[in-house]
């Protein structure tokens, strides 16, 4: 039986089919310049990161393993990550206030794998913007003279222009940098300055390999969006932090130390 | 003789009556009768009924866990033994009795048999005393469907129930029309199966969760079953071990503390639609048993054991059998005469002593595991060539195991570490003693008929918490309402704004003479106009975009009235991901420091001070005293808690007095604050 939530996610999908056939009927006939281009410039600054998230329930900790993409921001081994690969905060789908005292899923034992590396290096949470939606990891014992992107030299993303994600696979995909063109369809102010666009969470690029911003679902106005027969698309979508706001916030983060365990 | 048409209705009428009162009379007198025989059965036997409650530990990702789970018994001797079932005591870490007086008292257990279910444990009161107790049925041969029964013990942990019911079948065995008999033992349970050697009695006094080791009376006060299963969906169905098979079994298990039984490798079927009328059938046999080893096979049928002729011509009389092999002497000589292609065959076998069904657990927080021991029955359950070795139960998301190169999974066996072959959970303790971070070890483990090592590095680290900090973001410390320009328009208001809602103690606004219901207009010479009349979040948005501590105007409208307030925002106040949590141990819970918004939703003054609860386990310690998530621990003891370390120094206290006496608590929990009590009995066990 078909019901309203299903039908969310059959129009989602959907959307996603139809991104990704638009992506591909831009204008640039030819990405393979740009492609090498990039992972030339950046390829080795993107990562994976394992971590393992937990939930207290009844007195126990429930967890689960999880990983996700996280690019280095600094040669001494600071690793931007999404806020939601640190903490997931249950109230952002229920629509209550976040950040207060609701359920939180917490991450740790975070693991990083550099390119062309066998070793899980550890990291350990700096802090974390829940506004932005972004966290930082430091490796801990870091390699010096890493590969990193330098996001004060960002791009100033426009609607109508085209960007790059790019992504690493994990291990048993062979950790390989792809790539994944998306669309500015939009700009907006409410709640904050952030650009609507389709394509894949992660750090996005210009055609030049130049950061535009941070590319992230937002889940609270995923939540807020949903239409069955309507068919109002048009709040589903992701968004793109501006990298000013990027950078600001991890040149904080870069000053400050790990967070301190509790024993 | 004739009458009168009124005389003729007069007499029928009165015949009637007499009949119908005299059938009253008759109904009142049994009733009054079975009344009387219900309340000296209940007499008989209800007062030595008991409450079990049982901290159990179990194992989930790789750690154990305790949680708490109650039944019933029956006290069957002076000296406090205490008949119950065995999955009631099943992975008991400590256990407690609630006698029908409310008393209680620790209890520790003598014996378990899984696979009769059933398992006895013994009071253990400050100072010696002789217990009142019952005893079991000799036999149940007068017992019939019809016969009332009455099922005593404590449904979902109420002590001191009783309900009636009557027999349905005392010679039930849980095969429906619908099922090959063969199946029911594989249905018994995987690794330990119960019930092989009994048919049940079914019932319908209504049981449930909680009933199980509790007393089945019939009217003379005899206890003819123990209470075991029930069926919660579909009516009252209640199944019961026969009191007389109960009695022989605990019994054995006061004298001995287990019972050892006889297996010969093969498991047998009844001659229900065969031709024959005598014989029992052999329905499997286990690969490398001795039977196997002798050449038997299913489908042949024995005719008799040790000379004695033995039939089951319907599946109710196999257990009766299965008993009767069992209950020969371990390490007699065993003659079996099988029929085979109708030839006669004379098989002579030892009675093996029976192995056991289950290892035993263990975990480990350096390798990040659960595991349980193999026996011979579970690794030919798994078809494994080998079984001693350690079955992986569980792993520890994250640990050292899920981590390891390549990753242990739950369902390998470990077979060596480090090259030392590993056969018990003992084995593994002593490595697990030289464990640490330092050091790597070799697994060597089966899985899926392939042998794969694997290099685990233990971890130490096992209950770090970390708070999540934040990079600090402006507050204005209100809750506002968005009020858009057509919205303001109709309610007359002289400017869209944001409204406040609420003012939270001690904020920016609050200091600067905000009040609800001023309407902000304006922020460092910027309309705050909302694009809506629901989204409030581009207000905070605003505030977030300045830097904290910078001095900032609001322009505000008071009642039509401009007004202005200079302030400077603070740093949003910590969420609760960014607080300090400790899990501790001891307690068996997850506290956490308390933080404003704890305070402000439990509407507690800003200077609260105290710890909250993120998590408790059910059969931990402060469990146990009734603790929940989400309660405010303001004092333990005699000291007060205003941090996680002074809960702790707090217990560490509490506990220097040895005096055994309850702990108190004091917790706000809603709009009370209320006293708990922490028994240092189950800190200590």
């Amino acid at each position: 039986m078909l019901n309203k939530k299903m039908l969310v996610t059959i129009f989602i999908s959907a959307l996603v089919f139809v991104s990704a056939v638009n992506a591909q009927s831009q204008n640039i006939s030819d990405y393979r310049p740009i492609y090498k281009s990039m992972v030339q410039k950046h390829g080795n600054a993107i990562v994976t990161v394992k971590f393992v998230m937990a939930i207290n329930a009844a007195g126990k900790e429930q967890r689960i393993e999880d990983r996700a993409q996280a690019v280095l921001v600094s040669s001494d081994g600071l690793l931007l990550v999404p806020d939601r690969a640190v903490s997931f905060d249950f109230s952002a789908v229920s629509g209550g206030k976040q950040g207060e005292a609701g359920m939180v899923a917490k991450s740790s034992e975070f693991r990083v794998r550099l390119v062309d590396s066998e070793d899980w290096l550890t990291a350990d949470l700096v802090t974390r913007d829940s506004a932005l939606g972004l966290a930082w990891l430091r490796i801990r014992n870091s390699p010096k003279n890493l590969p990193f992107v330098d996001l004060s030299l960002g791009g100033k993303p426009e609607p109508g222009m085209e960007f790059f994600t790019l992504l690493r696979t994990n291990d048993e995909s062979g950790s390989v940098p792809i790539w994944r063109p998306g669309l500015i369809m939009g700009e907006t102010h409410v709640p904050k300055l952030s650009f609507l666009v389709d394509g894949l969470p992660g750090l996005a690029f210009d055609t030049t390999g130049k950061p535009l911003g941070y590319v992230d679902i937002n889940l609270a106005a995923v939540g807020a969006a949903r239409s069955a027969m309507g068919l109002d698309m048009a709040n589903v979508n992701l968004q793109l932090t501006p990298i000013d706001k990027v950078a600001y916030a991890t040149a904080l983060a870069s000053k400050l130390p790990v967070a301190a365990a509790v024993k | 003789m004739f009458l009168p048409k009124s005389l003729r209705i007069f007499a029928i009428v009165s015949l009637i009556s007499f009949v119908f009162s005299s059938s009253l009379f008759a109904q009142t007198i049994e009733r009054s009768s079975d009344a009387l025989r219900i309340s000296k059965a209940r007499d008989s036997v209800l007062p030595v009924v008991v409450s079990i409650l049982t901290v159990r530990q179990d194992y989930q990702q790789g750690e154990p866990v305790l949680s708490v789970s109650s039944g019933s018994g029956t006290v069957i001797s002076a000296q406090g033994h205490i008949a119950t079932n065995a999955h009631v005591t099943q992975n008991g870490k400590s256990f407690r009795i609630v006698f029908f007086d409310g008393r209680e008292l620790p209890a520790k257990l003598i014996g378990t048999d899984t696979a009769s279910d059933l398992a006895v444990l013994q009071a253990i009161p400050p100072t010696p005393e002789t217990f009142a107790f019952a005893k079991f049925a000799d036999n149940l041969d007068d017992l019939t469907p019809g016969d009332t029964v009455l099922a005593m013990g404590a449904p979902w942990g109420l002590s001191n129930s009783m309900s009636a019911g009557v027999v349905n079948n005392p010679r039930r065995l849980l095969v429906s029309l619908f099922d090959d008999e063969a199946d029911y033992e594989d249905r018994l349970g995987a690794d330990e199966p119960t019930g092989r050697y009994y048919a049940w009695i079914q019932h319908d006094a209504a049981i449930a969760p909680g009933n199980s080791g509790g007393p089945l009376v019939d009217l003379n006060g005899r206890i003819v079953g123990v209470n075991t299963r029930g069926m919660i969906v579909g009516g009252d169905l209640a199944f019961a071990i026969p009191g007389p098979d109960a009695g022989g079994v605990v019994e054995r298990l006061i004298a001995n503390g287990e019972i050892k039984r006889v297996a010969l490798g093969f498991r047998l079927r009844s001659l229900k639609g065969t031709r024959y009328t005598t014989g029992v059938l052999i329905n499997t046999v286990e690969r490398r048993s001795q039977a196997d080893k002798l050449g038997l096979q299913a489908g042949d049928r024995i005719i008799s054991l040790n000379g004695e002729g033995v039939t089951a011509l319907q599946p109710i009389d196999v257990p009766a059998l299965q008993r009767r092999i069992a209950e020969l002497p371990i390490g007699s000589q065993v003659v079996l005469q099988i029929e085979r292609s109708d030839k006669i065959i004379d098989v002579k076998m030892k009675a093996d002593a029976q192995p056991k069904g289950r290892g035993d657990d263990l975990a480990s927080s350096a390798f990040g595991i659960s595991v349980t021991e193999l026996t011979q029955p579970m690794g030919r359950r798994r078809q494994l060539d080998d079984d001693a070795g350690l079955l992986i139960t569980g792993i520890r998301p994250g640990g050292a195991a899920a981590i390891a190169r390549p990753k242990l999974e739950a369902g390998d066996i470990i077979r060596k570490i480090d090259n030392q072959t590993i056969s018990d959970t003992s084995k593994l303790s002593n490595i697990i003693v030289t464990a640490n971070s330092e050091k790597t070890f070799l697994f060597e483990v089966e899985r899926d008929d392939e042998k794969i090592v694997s290099l685990v590095k233990p971890e130490s680290n096992d209950k770090v918490r970390i708070p999540l900090p934040e990079l600090p973001q402006s507050w204005a410390g209100v809750e506002v309402q968005a009020i858009s320009s057509s919205l303001a328009k109709d309610m007359k208001l002289t400017s869209a704004g944001y409204r406040i809602t609420r003012l939270y103690p001690d904020s920016p606004l609050a200091k600067a003479g905000a009040k609800i219901g001023d309407l902000l207009v304006g922020l460092q010479g910027q309309k705050l106009k909302p694009a809506n009349d629901v989204a409030s979040e581009p207000f905070h948005q605003a505030v977030r975009d300045v830097i904290p501590e910078t001095e900032v105007q609001f322009d505000v409208i008071r009642n039509t009235q401009p007004l202005t307030f200079k302030l400077s925002f603070l740093p949003a106040p910590i969420s609760s991901a960014g607080l300090r949590t400790l899990n501790l141990s001891k307690l068996r819970v997850e506290i956490r420091e308390l933080g404003f918004y704890d305070r402000v939703n439990g509407h507690l003054p800003v200077s609260q001070k105290g710890v909250i609860l993120d998590g408790v386990e059910s059969g931990g310690p402060a469990g146990l005293a009734h603790l929940q998530r989400s309660d405010v621990i303001i004092r333990l003891g005699k000291s007060d808690v205003d941090s996680v370390e002074s809960l702790r120094k707090g217990l560490d206290a509490a506990l220097v007095s040895k005096s055994n006496a309850l702990i108190p608590i004091i917790v706000i929990r809603g709009s009370e604050n209320r006293v708990l009590y922490l028994d240092p009995y189950w800190l200590s066990n």
